[in-house]
Parts: structure tokens; sequence; C-alpha cells
């Protein structure tokens, strides 16, 4: 069909993950719509899954193989730091300006992080202003990577014969998916929560409107669940993780999950003798991950006042697993849904095979596909926005006053005991 | 959303550099294709030329084959000038025997000779005459003398009709000019009649 309008290709989004590398072109057509120019998901060598330091050396064969697979438009190539390379801390700053305090943080950071940042790329994200008493804070996130691991991970994707564009972390791209689809101004100031649940771990990103606030990884994933079924059933771990795909195939639910879907998963749980053994294996694996996104969205609410999240987006691999999204409904307030990526864009190019689903695995390939586009884009969805949103009241009481300079956050200690954490954020604990 | 870049400065500057590198690459191999483009020209050039050098020198042995020739001719005529320059002063020789030859031709089988004399005659030529022959003759002395040989013939012939078919004979030869009897009369020897004679006539022995 002839176009009048000239699509604008955009660089490919490279997602290595744990256990497969997905690769995203994205194109804007005319009118800001986006499409997909071509998409491509590889499984990851088993020697990869084994020894998770030579993802990205085993890596390369698959990329090259996947660029001459699909029909990319060139080579270009927007990839994704490996979290474990990725080094992130939060720091609260007296009130300043943003560039003094980006200076500030950065020379803050050279006695946060176990090398020395001279030889690191440090960058800093502004994200909010925090309350400690009477005092206004200024809270940065500071991610640190060393050069040396920039380089090695360069020369690893050189030599898959892609042109890195551009490098970025995941948790950004995460939220660069949600994000990119805001365009009205009443949705700007809605609290945006996404948990992406991957092989290995997970990560809870929080953010309002376009900014983002909170993120925390949280060391509970795909891989313990499908262990906890080996254990339980007696298989093997890529058995089990089998079993629990073709489980969740069965039943899989797009969207959010009301509490009848909750309950009916249940029951479908209770008559399914198998489904109720994989079931019980996973609930204390699941109750642990909500756990710690109920602790995280507690630290938030406590830490960035204000208005409470609407709705928690489940993305990655393990998000469209019903019993994953019923069991989290059942531990975190919030209600929770599959996040669906790709659903304001046209996905017509993508194989029948990758559209089935909620394809939640796709939102870091897309959020990275999304790096370089300007604008934003308009979500498909068309559901009228509720004029009387729940509202979540800030609560009263705030951290204690800190002191003068800048303070480091425990985040894993705040956000397990987030008053407490702002009592000892206030005597200024440096990493 | 801020966006963050983890890109180090280098590879960005690595990546122009590389493109420069393929641009460069990319301009040799053009300018070596002109390059080599213009030497194939220049030899097909250079080929064609020695094709029309080859050419020319073989018309220019050819030229010189014929200079040399017109070179050797020049050497002869400037021989034969000389020659002709000592013939001029010495004047024409005339062998005696084949001027006896060409009389005895002439003569019918009844006359015979009975003596004869040969005078070389040298006078100055007339001026009008020297300038006729143009300025090469007023150069030499020796062309400004006109010189002949005499010739006078005495025989006897049976009839005056004999005498007569002698003279018209030798008034045919072209190189016999002045041919003139001086007389003709009755002589008797041993009861035979005859007439006897005296012929004089000349050659021209200045030649050219």
């Amino acid at each position: 069909m002839l176009r009048l309008t000239r699509a604008e290709v955009q660089p490919i989004g490279l997602d290595i993950g744990q256990d497969s590398i997905k690769m995203l072109q994205l194109e804007v057509v005319g009118g800001g719509a986006l499409a997909v120019r071509a998409a491509c998901k590889q499984a990851m060598p088993d020697e990869a899954r084994e020894q998770p330091q030579l993802r990205s050396a085993l890596a390369v064969d698959v990329i090259r193989r996947m660029m001459r697979q699909a029909p990319f438009v060139g080579k270009r190539v927007i990839a994704c730091l490996p979290r474990e390379v990725v080094h992130v801390k939060n720091l609260r700053l007296p009130p300043m300006p943003a560039p003094d305090l980006a200076a500030a943080a950065k020379f803050e950071a050279r006695n946060l992080f176990p090398f020395d940042t001279d030889q690191a790329q440090v960058r800093v994200i502004h994200a909010g202003e925090v309350r400690q008493g009477a005092e206004v804070r200024q809270e940065v996130i500071v991610l640190a990577v060393p050069d040396e691991e920039i380089n090695n991970l360069l020369e690893q994707l050189h030599r898959s014969g892609a042109v890195i564009e551009a490098l970025d972390v995941e948790f950004l791209a995460l939220f660069r998916s949600v994000e990119k689809f805001i365009r009205r101004r009443e949705d700007e100031q809605e609290v945006q929560v996404v948990v992406d649940i991957g092989l290995r771990r997970s990560q809870v990103v929080i953010g309002k409107g376009r900014e983002i606030s909170f993120c925390k990884p949280i060391d509970i994933g795909g891989g313990q669940l499908n262990a906890s079924v080996a254990r339980k059933l007696g298989i093997s771990v890529p058995e089990a993780a089998a079993l629990r795909r073709r489980l969740a195939a069965q039943t899989e639910p797009v969207g959010e999950t009301s509490v009848s879907d909750r309950s009916d998963a249940s029951a479908t749980a209770r008559r399914d003798p198998v489904r109720q053994a994989v079931f019980d294996a996973t609930r204390s694996t699941i109750e642990d991950l909500g756990r710690e996104i109920a602790l995280c969205l507690r630290y938030y609410s406590v830490t960035f006042r204000g208005q409470r999240p609407a709705r928690l987006r489940l993305v990655g691999g393990e998000a469209s697993d019903p019993q994953v999204l019923a069991m989290l409904n059942a531990a975190i307030a919030v209600p929770t849904e599959a996040g669906r990526p790709l659903f304001s864009v046209d996905t017509s190019r993508m194989k029948p095979a990758d559209r089935q689903g909620a394809m939640s695995e796709w939102a870091v390939a897309l959020g990275l596909g999304l790096k370089l586009t300007s604008g934003h884009f308009g979500a498909r969805d068309g559901r009228a926005r509720t004029s009387s949103r729940d509202e979540g009241a800030a609560p009263d009481d705030a951290p204690a006053a800190a002191g003068i300079g800048a303070e480091v956050v425990d985040i894993n200690k705040a956000v397990a005991e987030p008053r407490a954490a702002a009592v000892a954020v206030a005597g200024g604990a440096h990493a | 959303m801020r966006e963050l870049e983890f890109l180090p400065e280098w590879y960005p500057r690595l990546r122009r550099r590389k493109r420069l590198v393929v641009l460069q690459t990319y301009m040799a191999i053009v300018l070596a294709v002109g390059l080599g483009g213009w030497l194939l020209l220049c030899g097909r050039n250079i080929r064609a030329k020695e094709a029309s050098v080859a050419k020319l020198r073989v018309e220019l042995l050819g030229t010189d084959l014929r200079l040399k020739k017109l070179d050797d001719l020049l050497v002869l005529r400037k021989q034969m000038q000389a020659q002709d320059h000592v013939i001029r002063e010495l004047g024409l020789h005339v062998e005696v025997t084949r001027m006896l030859n060409a009389i005895e031709a002439a003569m019918p089988n009844e006359m015979s000779l009975l003596g004869m004399t040969f005078d070389i005659e040298e006078s100055a030529k007339s001026a009008i005459s020297s300038l006729a022959r143009g300025r090469q003759s007023s150069d030499t002395p020796a062309a400004a003398l006109d010189r002949r040989l005499r010739v006078r013939l005495t025989g006897v012939a049976p009839t005056d009709v004999d005498l007569a078919s002698f003279l018209g004979r030798l008034g045919s030869y072209p190189f016999l000019d002045q041919i003139a009897m001086t007389y003709a009369r009755e002589k008797s020897d041993s009861g035979h009649i005859m007439r006897e004679f005296e012929v004089g006539f000349s050659l021209n022995l200045n030649g050219g």
C-alpha cells in the first residue's frame, strides 16, 4: 500500500533477559501512532542460564542470528545495561538548584560505591522532595556503572554487528513503556507502579506522572517459582517451567483481574490436583514477593506524600501467570493487572506466536525502543477517566528532621520500616 | 521524563571516526579507480601515439632513403656538372672511327674517299648569343668560345647522282651542320671518267 507519510523507524530495542533475548523495532507512522516494524524473541542458550556472567558473551551469536532473521531496518540498537552492573543508591540532599543537585550528588557518590567513580558513568535522577519533619529535602537516585563493565558490554554487542545508539537501564525502560502513553494532564498526576517479574529477580518502579520516584530490585523471580514447583513435584526445573507455562496458557486472563477472577482461579486450582500442587508450591514465594511490593508501596506513600497508586502493572515473563496475578492481588491492596505494554501499538507485523496473551515480556524492549522518540503517544483503550479517584491521604507523620548535608538512604531497610528508616536517615548514615 | 544516557563519549566518537575511515576508504577506492582509469586511458593514448610514431618512423625511414638517394643524385649532378664544366672547357670529344662509320653509312657503294681533314675552329661568340645563353655562360669564360670541328672530305663518285645522294644523307644527320660542297669536277683515271668532289661540314663541339 502506498504511504503518503514517511514512517520514522526507531532503533531496535534490545532486551537481553535471563531466559530470552527480545528485539523490538518501532516506527512512528503518520498521525503519531506507533507500530511494530519488526520483533524477534529467542531463547537464551542454556549455558547462559547456568552461568549468568556469560550471558552477554553468549548472547552475541543469538543477536546476530536474530538481526538476520527478522526484517529489522538498520543495525542501530538501544541496549540495556544488565541489572547486576548498575549500582543504585538513594541520597537525600538539601534543596538546591538542579545543576548543583547533580554535581552534589556526583560528589557524594564518590564515597557511596565500591569502585572509583572517576572510572564509572554516574547519573542522577531527581526522585522528588521528601519532607523530614519541618525540613524539606531532595531525594535523588544515583546510578553508577563502572566503565569497564560498559566497555565489556559494548565490545560484546559490537561483535554481534549491532551499532549501539544508546545505553539505558531496565527500570527507566520499564517506566518509559508506561510514561510515553501518558498524554492527559490529569494522568500526569497519577502514580504509576510497574513491577517487572523476571526469571532471576523482580523490580518495582514507582513514578508520579512522568518522573520516576522510586525503584527497587527484589531478589524473587520466576526461577525461584520454578525451583519451588520442581521441589514439590519432584521434577526438573525445566520441566517445572514448562508445566507452569502450560498451566498459565490454559487459563490466561488478560487485563485487570477482579476478585471474582481470583476466586475462580483458586477454585480451578482446587479442582485440578496438579494445578493445586503448583499453586501450593509457589504460594509462599509469591506471597513474599507481594509483601515486598506492598512494603515498596508503603515506603512510597510515606516518603512521597500525595496521590496513591490506582493500580499496579505486572510486566515481565512471569506477569501473565494467572496464579501469580491472583496471589499478588490477594497480597497487595492495590489492584494488580497484567500490563499490556504493546496494547496501544500496532503489532500486526509481529509473529502470531509472539502476539498471544498480554505480551508483558516486551515491556523493557518497548521502553528501549521508545527512548529516542519525541513526544507522547495516545493510548488505544479510550476508557473514560474516572473523576473521583481514590485520593490517598498522605500520612501526617513525617520523617524526623535530617542534619545538613547528604544522607544515604538504605532502601532495603527503609522499605522494610519506612518510618523507622526516616529517623535513621536523619542520623546521616553514609554508606 | 528525564533521559539518562550511559553510552560513554568514546563510542560515538569511535563511530564517527569509523564512518570517516569508511568514507575515506570509499574515497580512496574511488580515487584509485579514477587514477586507474586515467592511467588506462593514458596507456591507451600512449600506445596510439607510439603506433603513430612507429608509422611516422617508417615513413621517415623511407624519406631518409629518398633523401639519401637525392643526396647521391645531387653528388652525381655535381660530378656531372663538373664533367660538363670540363667538357665545356675542353669541348666535346668526337671519335674519328665513329665519324668515319657515319660517313661510310652515308656514302653510296660506288663512292670512294680520297682524303679527309679535321680542323677545330674556335671563335668568340657574339655578345647577343652570349646573353641568350644565360648568366652561367657569361660567368665562365670558356663558354664564350664557339668550338666546332670542321671536316673536309675529298672523294670520287661515278655520277653526280651519287654525289647528291651522299649530300642528302649527310644532311639527314642532325649533328652535322654547315654541309657544303666546295667543288665538284670531272676526273679521268685510267680511262674511267668520274666526278671528284670536296665536301665540308662541321660538328658542334660546344656540348649541351
